[in-house]
């Protein structure tokens, strides 16, 4: 028998945004469920954040913190414009804006450690994030399901009346009924064969919303974060390469030793030393020096600090990273390494998705009943990430469950169909039932190799056509054919992982096709066979949505309140070149 | 240290345990690849890929960076993080003994939230 779960609001997720989703939707007096695909507080996106939250002086001020009234909300806005190349949807940085102060203060109420810092930033863990955003949900109404992974919406009538879900541990489908649900899963870094992110991390949430109907927008600009360790295994995927490049002047070498960015224009270096550009800058810098085979034995780059004094490592380092600890991880293997003169192999990892889900300011998709906050929604970062998703996720999550909440009291529940309950079941066990197949790890690593060799850094037409090819070709060729070895259901990796394939390989479509389509550079999405950015036919959202069985790509133009839009090309160099005085003139930039 | 590759292989001996067939747990061994700087999370990964797919131990909501806890494993009869903890030689894994066993390498265990309000486990 499957184990039912009546509830209003329904949300799934794993900390940040999934919590504050479910403190608001309870706040409006609705019976809450809050489901985890691991444990509450211990799993997603969050816990890994590194993790600075930023607000408006005024909102610092206002909490009784030494905040600098300069820093206005109006240039939070335009720092956000600027740095998403304008492809920001500005109703929902009005929002970013207008909640950070709210909604940092009742991460404070519910005990969060942090460390202020002048004009309006807090520094704290993704750790320590994931503990209060768990004491938050412990001090409201709201029922937990740990352990369950949501697989698919259930909707009537193209109204959404619930989701089905799978019991990790013993493999039993979940029934949840819910009159909204809202979806806060993260991004799809698993899609990439080298990423930053935690392993629940397999765009289930763009993914089912999708199949349930609703918009995806923006897929085709994702963060990588450069100078993550690649090797030794054990560190791979750990951001501490790149947050211990600030303190230093760390130097990134190819296999011949010789300095990346030494080619690159001096305006370009200096950008990439003193702004959080870099993220892009050196990503782009690694990705060219592997494509030109002077990469690292991994497929990296190194990062050394050879040039530098052995002091450096007990004067500034040790400071920094007492024990040589950071987060979870113990690095004093890699000190020693670095201290015998050995360089550590980094490369930019999957990092952040600024697409998915198309929401409005209410957190509101297209579809009745669905709502979606955080990095699994779309829209407030444009092309680039450079400010904090601590914030987006806390904002974001709380206006879903809001405005979740107060649609679950408008409405009445209504009955699932049972029809698609039992087809959906028996799609999803189709590959226990199976006797020969490709198993679900060797899908996965095909998706994972698509999208590390032609949709990563440095794209262009061509290789993006050929993973359209090669993504479709999957669809309809491995995945009817996965097969799992061990029928039975419990703890069945073989066929969690066949559950999470399906997710992943329709994110990388998405942005594959998206990719295709936006012949320009901007931000994040690097085109080197249009380099250049091109705001008078670009300055538009890519829109994926679902059309008779197939993914139909639309575009419609940016949303616009308080900036008005550029005009003419530009090659993405020149828009640096010409943003960074701009964002010093407001003075932005507080590297390290 | 250069890159680490070599021919040397380990033996890892896994606990496993299919609750729809057995009674108690048993013990299976495999040959792995052995290479300087490999966590015992790496060397499941490789075993669950490449040599025995039933393998279940907790990956599906893992970190990997010692921060979720959710891999906790007595790794040579030591207590430690399965994505924290380096190999170098012979490994022998078992759950830890104070949580039930769900199947082969996955237990269940507390949460943050245990004892504060009503979390619904489904094991």
């Amino acid at each position: 028998m499957d184990r039912v779960f009546e509830t209003d609001v329904l949300v799934v997720g794993g900390a940040g945004a999934a919590s504050m989703a479910a403190v608001h939707a309870s706040k409006q007096g609705v019976k809450t469920t809050l489901v985890c695909k691991g444990r509450l507080g211990k799993s997603g996106a969050t816990i890994l954040a590194g993790a600075g939250i930023q607000m408006d002086g005024g909102s610092a001020c206002a909490l009784g913190l030494p905040g600098d009234p300069a820093w206005t909300k109006a240039k939070l806005f335009q720092e956000i414009v600027l740095e998403g190349f304008y492809l920001n949807n500005q109703t929902l940085v009005e929002v970013w804006t207008e909640n950070a102060g709210p909604r940092l203060k009742e991460l404070l109420d519910w005990g969060l450690q942090a460390v202020f810092r002048a004009p309006a930033n807090f520094g704290t863990s993704g750790r320590e994030l994931g503990r209060v955003c768990a004491e938050g949900v412990r001090r409201h109404e709201v029922d937990v399901v740990d352990d369950v992974m949501v697989v698919d919406l259930l909707t009537v009538r193209g109204c959404v009346v619930g989701a089905l879900g799978v019991a990790v541990h013993t493999g039993d489908f979940v029934v949840f009924k819910a009159k909204a649900v809202v979806l806060t899963t993260g991004g799809w870094h698993q899609a990439y064969p080298f990423t930053s992110g935690t392993m629940d991390l397999s765009g289930d949430g763009p993914a089912m919303a999708y199949r349930g109907g609703a918009e995806l927008s923006n897929m085709e600009m994702v963060t990588f974060c450069p100078n993550t360790v690649l090797w030794p295994e054990i560190h791979r995927g750990s951001i501490w390469g790149y947050v211990a490049s600030f303190p230093l002047d760390v130097k990134l070498l190819n296999r011949k030793g010789e300095d990346i960015m030494a080619a690159y224009d001096p305006a370009i270096q200096e950008i990439a030393a003193t702004t959080e550009f870099n993220k892009n800058i050196w990503s782009i810098a690694s990705a060219r020096a592997v494509a030109a085979g002077r990469g690292s034995p991994h497929g990296g780059v190194y990062w050394s600090l050879k040039h530098l004094p052995l002091n450096v490592f007990d004067d500034v380092l040790a400071q920094r990273y007492p024990n040589w600890r950071w987060q979870g991880e113990d690095f004093s293997d890699l000190i020693q390494m670095l201290k015998s003169g050995y360089a550590v192999e980094v490369a930019p990892a999957a990092h952040y998705f600024e697409g998915g889900i198309a929401i409005n300011a209410r957190g509101e998709t297209t579809v009745a009943g669905l709502y979606a906050g955080g990095e699994c929604a779309s829209g407030v970062f444009g092309a680039n990430r450079v400010c904090d998703a601590t914030t987006e996720m806390v904002v974001f999550g709380a206006v879903a469950g809001a405005s979740a909440g107060q649609y679950a009291k408008r409405v009445r529940a209504r009955e699932l169909a049972a029809k698609q309950v039992d087809a959906l079941k028996d799609e999803l066990l189709q590959p226990l039932h199976r006797r020969d197949g490709v198993s679900p790890a060797e899908v996965r690593r095909r998706i994972q190799a698509i999208a590390g060799t032609y949709v990563g850094i440095l794209r262009n037409g061509l290789d993006l056509g050929r993973a359209v090819k090669a993504l479709e070709a999957i669809r309809v060729t491995d995945l009817p054919r996965m097969a799992v070895i061990s029928q039975d259901r419990g703890y069945n990796k073989e066929w969690i992982d066949a559950l999470e394939v399906r997710n992943l390989l329709l994110c990388l479509e998405a942005s594959a096709r998206s990719a295709f389509l936006r012949t320009e550079s901007r931000g994040l999405h690097y085109r080197v066979d249009c380099v250049e950015m091109d705001n008078d036919q670009w300055l538009k959202e890519i829109v994926v949505k679902e059309s008779e069985g197939a993914m139909r790509l639309s575009t419609k133009p940016v949303t616009v309140t308080q900036m008005k839009l550029p005009t003419g090309r530009m090659t993405w160099e020149a828009y640096l070149m010409k943003t960074v005085p701009l964002l010093h003139e407001l003075e932005v930039w507080t590297v390290g | 240290m250069g890159n680490g590759a070599s021919d040397k292989t380990i033996r890892v001996t896994i606990q496993r345990f299919n609750p729809s067939t057995e009674t108690t747990c048993r013990f299976q061994t495999y040959d792995v690849p052995f290479s300087t700087g490999l966590s015992v999370m790496n060397v499941l990964d490789y075993v669950y890929e490449h040599v025995d797919g039933t393998l279940a131990y907790y990956s599906h909501a893992a970190c990997r960076r010692g921060v979720c806890g959710r891999c906790l494993l007595l790794i040579n009869g030591k207590a430690g993080l399965a994505c924290q903890t380096l190999v170098h030689g012979d490994l022998t894994l078992e759950t830890p003994k104070q949580f039930p066993v769900v199947r082969d390498l996955v237990y269940s265990a507390p949460s943050l939230l245990q004892g504060e309000k009503d979390i619904f486990f489904i094991d």
